[in-house]
């Protein structure tokens, strides 16, 4: 946080100053890598979305609908980590048989939400209209009811 | 003898407020006061220390209600409903927003603990705020005596042994080189880990390869986890970061002794202990200069305007290999401890809440 008050000379002052000279370097810094980390990172930044809003459900269920079948083998254990790599490897046949069909299942089922967002969106589009329109005849209604 | 009695929605141990409760609870008894602790959920090993809140006798003479607002809860109402004077210590509510996209009925509970903390701006004596950034949100809802009191941390118990297998590991990862990136925190969407990894990418590209990064801190939502372990294979840098989940307390301590720096970027704290755990350790913090992190961090570490994985790289390099500010930083580190010491919050908290008690002929 910079305080431009800050005087230089104390220890507080001068990390004000450091700090300055971060953020200009950091954010001289360009390439196809940071660009992508950049680009990657953004993706999962906090969006103002309501309990009811579709489009923000199908975006976290594409977010999701990919299975990855890459396990990561670390371990805490000293031992841990080959005896995950050996399981991987026998297994990895089945589990990219299997992930295949679940990421499958997941993009249609994202298709299929896409589909029924657009539709929802268009039927409140009409109903909104249709609703004025009916308003409309109901204001005539009760005009010619009064005999005007 | 005057009585002020605690409650809480959730009363956990190894956890920040359920501690706090605790040394609040001493701090009032050796006060001179009798105080008792009720919650909603009590877990575990906590049952010797509290009682269920719908136990709580029909009326009591002599007595003030002090409630923790932290989340949603029926407490809320039943302590609004009560005729004893109630004062709150709010350890701040995450804005629903965080958690809209993730869990929703998370997000739904967060926009209920928020309208019952605005319902009971009218009731309550006192409002204290465990940062001046919790205290500010208090003001803007309508509480009108309101002061800052911070959390009760207990800096001696960071001395116990720490566990010495979690220690053994990562210093053999240490030996193969490469410096350890750390953060403590709940795996939640406003604590913004997908920042952490970013920046950490950022930094293996830039600067160190072999760097590693441990997250520590139990999940609040799976689908937020799973987005992180996605973002962090996407970039290339999964086998170097470690979901430690939930920790016991030694091997918590492990993972500070072992840290080289502590990277925070969540954008919504209402007070951050672990930045303080850090300064104890002589662990730099880079921190994103939001919500009460200032308040907590002060001049203590590296607090960044802009949270770009360039710049936080830049940081964190910056406090690895500049010996000067790292000197600098550990002195105002313990400073800070200092500032937040036991004694200096117990003395901070009734120096506030007696006055009010007395006041009201308590």
């Amino acid at each position: 946080m910079n305080d431009p008050d800050e005087d230089s000379t104390t220890p507080a002052g001068q990390r004000v100053h450091v700090v300055e000279e971060i953020e200009a370097h950091g954010r001289s810094l360009h390439d196809d890598e940071l660009d992508r980390i950049r680009l990657a990172t953004s993706r999962l930044a906090p969006i103002d979305a309501g309990r009811a809003d579709l489009r923000a459900a199908l975006a976290l269920l594409d977010a999701q609908a990919t299975v990855d079948v890459d396990v990561p083998t670390g371990s805490r254990v000293r031992a841990g980590s080959s005896v995950k790599m050996a399981v991987k490897r026998v297994t990895a046949w089945y589990l990219r048989y299997l992930g295949n069909q679940v990421t499958l299942l997941g993009q249609a089922t994202v298709r299929f939400g896409a589909a029924i967002v657009e539709r929802t969106e268009a039927l409140e589009e009409s109903t909104a209209g249709l609703r004025r329109e009916v308003e409309g005849l109901a204001a005539r209604v009760a005009d010619l009811e009064q005999g005007r | 003898m005057t009585r002020i009695d605690q409650f809480l929605p959730g009363f956990a141990p190894h956890d920040a407020i359920g501690s706090h409760v605790l040394q609040t609870r001493r701090a009032l008894r050796d006060a001179g006061f009798e105080s008792d602790i009720f919650a909603e959920h009590i877990h575990g090993p906590m049952d010797r220390h509290a009682e269920d809140f719908r136990s709580y006798p029909a009326t009591r003479e002599r007595t003030f209600l002090l409630y923790h607002a932290s989340t949603s809860s029926p407490m809320a109402s039943f302590l609004a409903k009560r005729n004893e004077p109630l004062m709150i210590d709010y350890h701040n509510i995450t804005p629903a927003r965080y958690f809209a996209r993730w869990e929703p009925v998370a997000a739904a509970s967060m926009t209920e603990a928020r309208d019952q903390l605005r319902t009971l701006a009218d009731r309550v004596e006192l409002a204290i705020a465990v940062s001046p950034f919790n205290r500010a949100e208090l003001v803007e809802i309508g509480y009108r005596r309101t002061a800052v009191a911070p959390l009760m941390i207990d800096f001696d118990k960071y001395s116990a042994a720490a566990d010495a297998r979690t220690l053994a590991r990562l210093q053999r990862a240490k030996d193969r080189g490469g410096s350890q990136w750390l953060f403590v925190g709940r795996v939640a969407p406003n604590k913004c880990q997908h920042d952490i990894i970013g920046a950490f990418a950022a930094y293996r590209h830039l600067f160190d390869p072999a760097a590693r990064l441990t997250l520590v801190g139990g999940m609040t939502s799976a689908l937020y986890l799973r987005a992180l372990t996605q973002l962090a294979h996407e970039l290339g840098v999964l086998d170097a970061v470690e979901f430690a989940d939930s920790v016991d307390f030694p091997s918590l301590l492990a993972h500070y002794q072992s840290a080289d720096v502590f990277v925070c970027l969540s954008e919504h704290e209402g007070f951050c202990i672990p930045a303080l755990e850090a300064m104890h350790f002589n662990v730099p913090v880079v921190a994103y200069a939001t919500a009460a992190l200032p308040d907590t961090v002060g001049d203590a570490g590296i607090l960044l305007d802009d949270k770009d994985p360039a710049i936080v790289a830049c940081a964190a390099h910056r406090a690895l290999t500049d010996c000067e500010l790292r000197a600098s930083l550990n002195e105002a580190g313990r400073a800070r401890v200092e500032h937040f010491s036991l004694d200096n919050a117990r003395k901070l908290f009734l120096d506030t809440v007696v006055p009010v008690v007395e006041a009201a002929g308590g």
